[in-house]
């Protein structure tokens, strides 16, 4: 059984990999050239490096081709062993290609994932955190209105997989991005989850508002025109209900630095929710109550709802059950939580190598 | 097991009390101490840590640093095998590693594992820690800080995007040399792709202010090493590794070694004799006699110590670890405040801004609930000194900026008064009776 198997995966590796393990074949290949490659394209193991040479005859633009049709086929294969380790690190990536009023169609786009690695070597790397935002991008330039228009909806990972990876030169789906950045890094990549952020006023589900605004923070250092990407991060929808808009310059303005100052807050502080309505039991639980929170962020002692109801008040805008200058939904993640913590056991392991009893 | 090299503690009282003058002092333990007067360990003890060995050799604490699957464990495994079967060296007992006081009291929690072996020349311990915030809250703390480092790199893959992470970490725990371990030789026919990794190692090295072109590349295969397999590039290959982390690694300068430095814990007046400090020395040993500079606080006066004491005996000199108390020539009892410190003249500033590592605890480990941004104000606590410090960020960072509990980040310190300090001083930031942060002074500014 094993073996049939086997000799199936064989005759499935196409033959220009097949080759690789031909070791009759030896064409003297300079290093030289196998170190141009590896500048070309830097993730390259030595032994493809040097059979993607032999292979194209010495030319290293052809050897690049031969490394990216490589890529390509790299494993619609076996997942190798690398695929049951934890990866309990990573990211979160977000991008809002529209932020809402200002934008074409007033439209509110964005999107959000978790990314994992296993440690944070890799999700410290540029490539890495790249790679995060572009496939958030894609979560967000994918993002579908569902029937009932609820702002924030679960994207669905397999469809998320299938789809290709957005501002990527060539035709690289997700998944094959997030493949090819397992076979770079060597270690178990994978999107944990997806949510995308989309209203498109007016809107069915969010009648009483006019104006959208969406705020997005994530807390790292990893910054580029399409989204940001650490180790917490918050997306919410600002929503507001002005009679008219006098200066919407202005009112622009205004619910940007609000959306932008309210998802710091939530990002920095641990928000479980938006607004209660029933009496505080004890100050812990109106600390993760983003209503009641006092708005640091903001650069002040009042709490967040009294924050916006000035803001309300300058617009001249009546608020009622959470609606007139309010969030009105969130989503606050950090990466690996739920994830059983790591347990270190190197030392153990090295005794049990060296044969030790303890 | 395993016991913390604590140099505070001293043996038995000395009876043989001379003419004394601390015996005049009005003890400050009085009713709890059997004991002859001791003044108070500083809670904030800066002497490195080690695991429980023999001092007869030079300790060195290393550690790997490399990718999951490029053999760190089988590597650590076969060094120890390979020394415990060579005569001159015995193989250690394993430990998690042992924490400094201070921070066992405060509940940090690092990820960190810790092995022992020895060479005929050099005690190792061992470190390895599973990510690099790890590295980085073990070097803040110095609960297990990083003397050099065996970068591990598989023959198959050659350098991999990570690698340049690795040596980033390297560089920014303060590790000044490195000894590369070119793993998995076996897997390799052919010999000219070995040199082809070792170029591209040098390189690396070099971009990233390593000496690239004298550190040690070691080629071998420790899985080998391990099994007992193939001598030539198993346990031979390791016992080279061994020599080249004995030859190449650079021993840490030990407290006693560098210049003299007494925190002054209090000022007491004696009658018909003058001003005495006590406090503890952090480092270096001083001689009766000898000229010294009272440093920190704003203030800065020569004067000579006439006198040093501990435990009701006269002293001719006093080292690192020593608790002891030195009289002075010339000064007031207003003039000395604790906080300041006794050293050798010249020997460390005072300043007044500082940049820093700083790790920020979280709650669990009874830091802060909150973020906190720019401009924000704790207590900077350094020796005996507890100064007001006013947080901000080096310059190009973002203006929105702002710390979450169990961040490491670069700070700017702006402080209140000057304290002595320099690059390496260890202090917490302190909020209330919280402690919040623990940092690492990287570069001194003012």
């Amino acid at each position: 059984m094993t073996t049939r198997l086997a000799v199936r995966a064989f005759a499935f590796i196409p033959p220009f990999i097949r080759c690789r393990y031909n070791s009759s074949d030896s064409v003297k290949v300079p290093l030289e050239l196998i170190r141009q490659l590896r500048q070309h394209v830097p993730a390259v193991t030595l032994p493809l490096a040097r059979t993607a040479l032999r292979y194209s005859g010495l030319d290293v633009p052809k050897a690049v081709e031969y490394v990216h049709k490589f890529d390509q086929t790299i494993l619609s294969e076996r997942p190798g062993k690398v695929y049951d380790r934890a990866a309990g690190e990573g990211v979160i990536a977000i991008s809002v290609p529209s932020p809402g009023l200002g934008a074409i169609g007033n439209l509110v786009r964005g999107g959000m994932v978790e990314l994992n690695c296993e440690t944070d070597f890799v999700s410290r790397s540029g490539a890495f955190n790249v790679l995060a935002t572009k496939i958030a991008h894609t979560v967000a330039f994918f993002a579908e209105r569902t029937p009932d228009e609820e702002c924030f909806s679960d994207f669905d990972l397999k469809t998320l997989e299938d789809a290709p990876l957005c501002s990527q030169t060539g035709d690289l789906t997700v998944q094959a991005a997030v493949k090819k950045a397992v076979s770079e890094f060597k270690e178990n990549i994978t999107i944990r989850r997806a949510v995308s952020l989309l209203v498109q006023p007016p809107s069915r589900k969010y009648i009483a508002d006019r104006v959208f605004y969406a705020g997005w923070y994530a807390h790292g250092s990893h910054r580029s025109e399409i989204g940001e990407t650490g180790k917490v991060g918050s997306l919410l929808l600002l929503a507001a209900s002005p009679d008219q808009i006098s200066d919407q310059a202005k009112l622009i303005e205004d619910m940007s630095k609000l959306s932008k100052n309210l998802a710091r807050q939530t990002t920095g502080f641990e928000t479980l929710s938006i607004r209660t309505d029933e009496p505080l039991t004890d100050a812990d639980s109106a600390s993760t109550i983003l209503y009641h929170q006092q708005f640091a962020m903001h650069g002040t002692d009042q709490t967040v709802d009294d924050v916006l109801q000035t803001y309300a008040d300058k617009w001249d805008i009546k608020r009622e059950n959470g609606v007139g200058m309010d969030v009105r939904d969130l989503r606050r993640w950090t990466v690996g939580e739920g994830m059983p913590a790591k347990v270190d056991t190197f030392a153990e392991e090295v005794r049990k190598m060296a044969g030790e009893s303890p | 097991m395993l016991k913390v090299y604590a140099p505070v503690a001293v043996a038995a009282p000395f009876r043989a009390a001379t003419r004394s003058f601390v015996r005049r002092i009005p003890n400050p333990r009085a009713s709890t101490s059997t004991q002859t007067w001791a003044p108070r360990p500083s809670l904030f003890v800066l002497a490195r840590t080690y695991a429980s060995y023999t001092r007869e050799k030079p300790h060195l604490n290393i550690g790997t640093i490399g990718h999951v699957d490029h053999g760190k464990t089988t590597l650590t495994a076969a060094i120890t095998k390979v020394l415990s079967e060579s005569g001159g060296a015995k193989f250690t007992d394993y430990a998690q590693i042992d924490k400094a006081p201070e921070e066992k009291a405060r509940g940090i929690t690092i990820n960190s594992a810790h092995v022992e072996y020895e060479t005929p020349a050099r005690h190792y311990g061992h470190i390895d820690c599973p990510g690099h915030a790890d590295y980085i809250k073990n070097m803040i703390t110095g609960a297990a800080q990083m003397d050099g480092a065996i970068i591990v790199v598989s023959a198959t893959d050659g350098q991999m995007p990570q690698t340049r992470e690795h040596l980033l970490l390297a560089r920014q725990v303060g590790i000044q040399k490195l000894v590369v371990w070119v793993n998995k030789i076996d897997a390799i026919d052919d010999p000219e792709m070995l040199e082809l990794v070792e170029m591209e190692m040098r390189d690396l090295l070099t971009q990233y202010s390593f000496d690239g072109e004298h550190t040690p590349i070691i080629m071998g295969s420790a899985l080998a090493a391990l099994e007992g397999k193939t001598p030539e590039i198993g346990s031979e290959r390791i016992k080279k590794l061994v020599q080249a982390c004995d030859d190449w690694l650079e021993l840490p300068v030990r407290d006693l070694d560098k210049p003299f430095l007494m925190s002054v814990e209090g000022v007491y007046s004696i009658a018909g004799r003058g001003t005495v400090v006590t406090g503890r020395v952090d480092r270096g040993s001083i001689t009766k006699g000898a000229d010294i500079e009272i440093l920190g606080l704003n203030d800065s006066i020569r004067t000579t110590i006439t006198g040093l004491e501990m435990f009701h005996r006269e002293l001719d000199r006093a080292e690192a670890g020593d608790n002891c108390g030195a009289l002075l020539r010339g000064i007031k009892r207003e003039q000395v405040h604790r906080g300041q410190i006794l050293t050798v003249p010249g020997a460390i500033k005072a300043h007044k801004k500082v940049q820093a590592q700083v790790y920020v605890l979280t709650k669990d480990e009874g830091g802060r609930y909150t973020p906190f941004v720019s401009n924000y104000k704790p207590q900077l606590f350094i020796r005996t000194a507890d100064i007001t410090a006013t947080v901000t960020f080096p310059e190009g960072t973002p203006e929105d900026k702002m710390v979450m509990p169990g961040d490491n980040v670069e700070v700017i310190l702006d402080l209140d008064k000057n304290v002595a300090i320099e690059q390496g001083s260890r202090f917490t930031l302190r909020e209330g009776n919280k402690t919040i942060g623990t940092g690492i002074v990287t570069k001194t500014l003012d």
